[in-house]
């Protein structure tokens, strides 16, 4: 269900304090569908800018400096892929996001050398979009500092605090480890196999309850600590953060 | 391939060779063989009837030499001389192969072969040379003979030569060279359908080529085309022909799949601006109801486009794909859905990779829409299970109400109307069966052990 008090950005944990909003690019060439999507986009806290084809974008990345670009294919004067590979030949390294309403290319544009980070198939969820944004902002590597927030659980990944109904809570190394990669996932299901790749080292000798285990502690402490958010089993696949259902 | 009917049989609606056709082979044995026997019959009874009449003109100048000689030997004996036959002559009259006689003109017997007695046949003095024939008679055959007039001193005297009728050494020497000669025709036939055999194989060579180029083609290779190289001209002109046809389908089946392409486009911008539009709309009672609304279509607009792909879709020879990991990418997707209703997707894997021949786009689709129906149907509270079996079986169970038995040949039917009430348009069960179909396999709905509807697809290993 779309929340729709998230248009008011209400839930909006994206802009690092002490910072400026973010700055995105929305390359889209149906106007209606880039209106509402800034609206959107806009309530979340960024602040987004709208070109309807390649040649604008070209302008725009060349004046500006965009945390995140949203870039559909179907450009009327290039095509999305052409430019964006252009774009990174330059060594632009902007996270992108591909929409497209084109069928099957999703291993095209998420395949070799496109360049670009991640894909969403049209027509979207907008809460969708917000979230897969984030998460570009998110990937390690990125400059930066980001807070988790997901009901009244807020997980600060570069000062490593957990805050929990507004009291500080201590979590051991690996069980933080767990929580921030459900919160970066959060709505989506983080398969099992991509928890122990993220929390033991290659080659590590792991128990085979060894994560059943780690999920079960931060449940525990979420529960302690009076979290609203829910983590979900979803047995033979992964685990799955959720706001706790009303 | 249009249709799900041939996608269901993929395979067996071939003519089988032989069977009820006759092969070319066959007609060319059977044609070759009769030939040559009328051309070996015809040949032998002309060789024959040579042999009759060159033996008939050959017995009659035997006979006449022979009544010249025993003539020259009288006139040598009435000189003093004594009358000794040759070797050839008196070897043949000793094995009664023949007789001779030499009558005087008083029609007395004055000599003769061994057991002759009188005249071999009545003999017209006023002739000079005469041939007669004489009917069998008790102790031996009828004669065939020749009657000379010659002279013994300065009497006329009549020599008489005969060879008994048919039975003649003559005759026997010609029927073994019929005879060999037949026995050549049978290795010259038998070369001459071997020959003709090869020859015909050679020539279909490239024809089976063809045919199994052809078996190839499928929509995986629309370009490919039958070889028309080293054909013999006959079959130049419909392995042509069917290339042209071809041609002709690739174009229709390109043309489907751009159409596809482009209607996926059009039909998904805007859902996308719809549901873009009601995300940014001020909270109202009614955005529920338009979400709902909107999540139809979009379902809709995607199993369309999805069936419409099955009718055009495409394997890559070789190409496999694991179920677990299927199960799981599904499972994955379909949870935050399952999830938002208070239900959950579970995957109950196999310990070891089964890998099947097939697309992963393919079978995702198919596991897919069977899990969104489970969802459906599942309790809240409950989850849809998704598991995997050796050997190579994916179920998809729910703890729905199942399927009744009356249902479960329809529930695969496109359109079917039977869960429209539930939002439905009845194309997701057409979807899995074909998808199925397509990687070869089979789909079939049961009750699962606890109750509610299993739903179990099964693959060639």
């Amino acid at each position: 269900m779309v929340n729709p008090d998230a248009v008011a950005g209400a839930r909006s944990g994206v802009a690092p304090q002490g910072t400026a909003r973010l700055r995105l690019l929305l390359v889209e060439d149906n106007a209606r569908l880039s209106e509402y999507v800034a609206v959107a986009l806009r309530g979340h806290g960024f602040a987004v800018d709208i070109v309807d084809n390649g040649a604008d974008a070209e302008s725009a990345v060349m004046a500006t400096s965009f945390d995140v670009i949203v870039l559909d294919l179907g450009l009327p004067d290039i095509d999305g892929l052409d430019w964006l590979g252009a774009m990174r030949r330059r060594l632009d390294q902007t996270p992108v996001l591909v929409l497209t309403a084109r069928d099957g290319v999703q291993d095209l544009v998420l395949g070799l050398n496109t360049g670009a980070d991640d894909y969403l198939r049209k027509p979207f969820e907008m809460d969708e979009l917000v979230a897969r944004i984030r998460a570009l902002l998110r990937r390690p590597g990125h400059a930066l500092g980001v807070e988790l927030t997901q009901g009244n659980v807020s997980l600060n990944t570069n000062t490593r605090v957990l805050v929990v109904a507004g009291t500080l809570v201590d979590l051991g190394r690996r069980e933080f480890s767990v929580l921030e990669l459900l919160l970066r996932r959060a709505d989506r299901v983080v398969p099992k196999a991509a928890i122990e790749e993220a929390i033991y080292s290659y080659g590590e000798e792991v128990a085979s309850n060894a994560i059943e285990v780690l999920i079960h502690r931060v449940r525990k402490r979420m529960q302690d600590a009076h979290a609203n958010v829910h983590i979900h089993t979803l047995r033979g696949t992964g685990y799955m953060l959720t706001n706790a259902r009303a | 391939m249009r249709g799900r009917d041939s996608m269901r049989a993929p395979a067996g609606k071939l003519p089988k060779r032989g069977g009820s056709q006759q092969s070319i082979w066959f007609r060319l044995i059977v044609g070759l063989v009769g030939v040559s026997l009328l051309a070996a019959a015809v040949t032998s009874f002309v060789i024959y009837e040579r042999f009759i009449a060159t033996n008939s003109a050959f017995r009659d100048r035997t006979l006449q030499n022979d009544a010249r000689v025993i003539s020259k030997l009288l006139r040598r004996a009435a000189e003093g001389r004594p009358l000794q036959l040759p070797d050839f002559l008196a070897d043949g009259f000793q094995q009664g192969k023949g007789k001779f006689a030499v009558i005087s003109q008083h029609g007395v017997l004055v000599t003769g072969s061994t057991g002759v007695t009188g005249p071999l046949a009545p003999i017209e003095m006023a002739d000079e040379r005469e041939f007669f024939l004489t009917d069998a008679t008790r102790d031996g055959q009828g004669l065939y003979g020749f009657t000379l007039k010659g002279t013994y001193g300065s009497q006329p005297v009549w020599i008489q030569v005969a060879l008994p009728q048919g039975n003649i050494v003559f005759d026997s020497v010609l029927e073994e060279f019929i005879k060999d000669i037949g026995w050549i025709w049978l290795p010259f036939v038998l070369g001459l359908l071997a020959t003709n055999l090869l020859v015909a194989r050679i020539g279909l060579r490239p024809l089976e080529r063809a045919a199994e180029q052809a078996e190839s083609i499928g929509p995986e290779a629309v370009s490919a085309r039958l070889p028309e190289e080293g054909l013999p001209r006959e079959v130049h002109a419909l392995v042509g022909a069917v290339n042209r046809a071809l041609d002709r389908l690739e174009v229709a089946f390109q043309s489907q799949r751009r159409f596809i392409a482009d209607a996926a486009h059009e039909l998904r911008t805007p859902v996308a601006v719809l549901r873009a539009h009601a995300a940014v709309l001020p909270p109202d009672d009614r955005y529920a109801t338009w979400k709902e609304e909107i999540d139809t279509i979009e379902r809709l607009v995607n199993q369309l486009l999805d069936s419409a792909r099955l009718d055009v879709v495409t394997l890559q020879k070789g190409e496999t794909v694991e179920l677990n990991h299927v199960a799981q990418t599904v499972a994955t997707q379909m949870a935050p859905l399952a999830i938002k209703v208070g239900k959950s997707v579970e995957v109950l894997p196999a310990n070891d990779p089964i890998p099947i021949n097939g697309s992963f786009e393919l079978l995702a689709c198919a596991v897919r829409n069977l899990v969104e129906n489970a969802v459906r149907y599942t309790p809240v509270g409950t989850a849809a299970s998704i598991e995997i079996l050796k050997p190579a079986t994916l179920r998809v169970i729910d703890r729905g109400p199942g399927v009744k038995p009356e249902e479960r040949e329809l529930i695969f039917k496109r359109f079917w109307q039977g869960n429209r009430d539930r939002g439905g348009a009845g194309l997701g069960m057409d979807i899995v069966a074909r998808s199925v179909a397509a990687l070869g396999g089979s789909v079939s709905v049961g009750d699962a052990p606890g109750g509610g509807a299993m739903f179990t697809l099964r693959f060639p290993t």
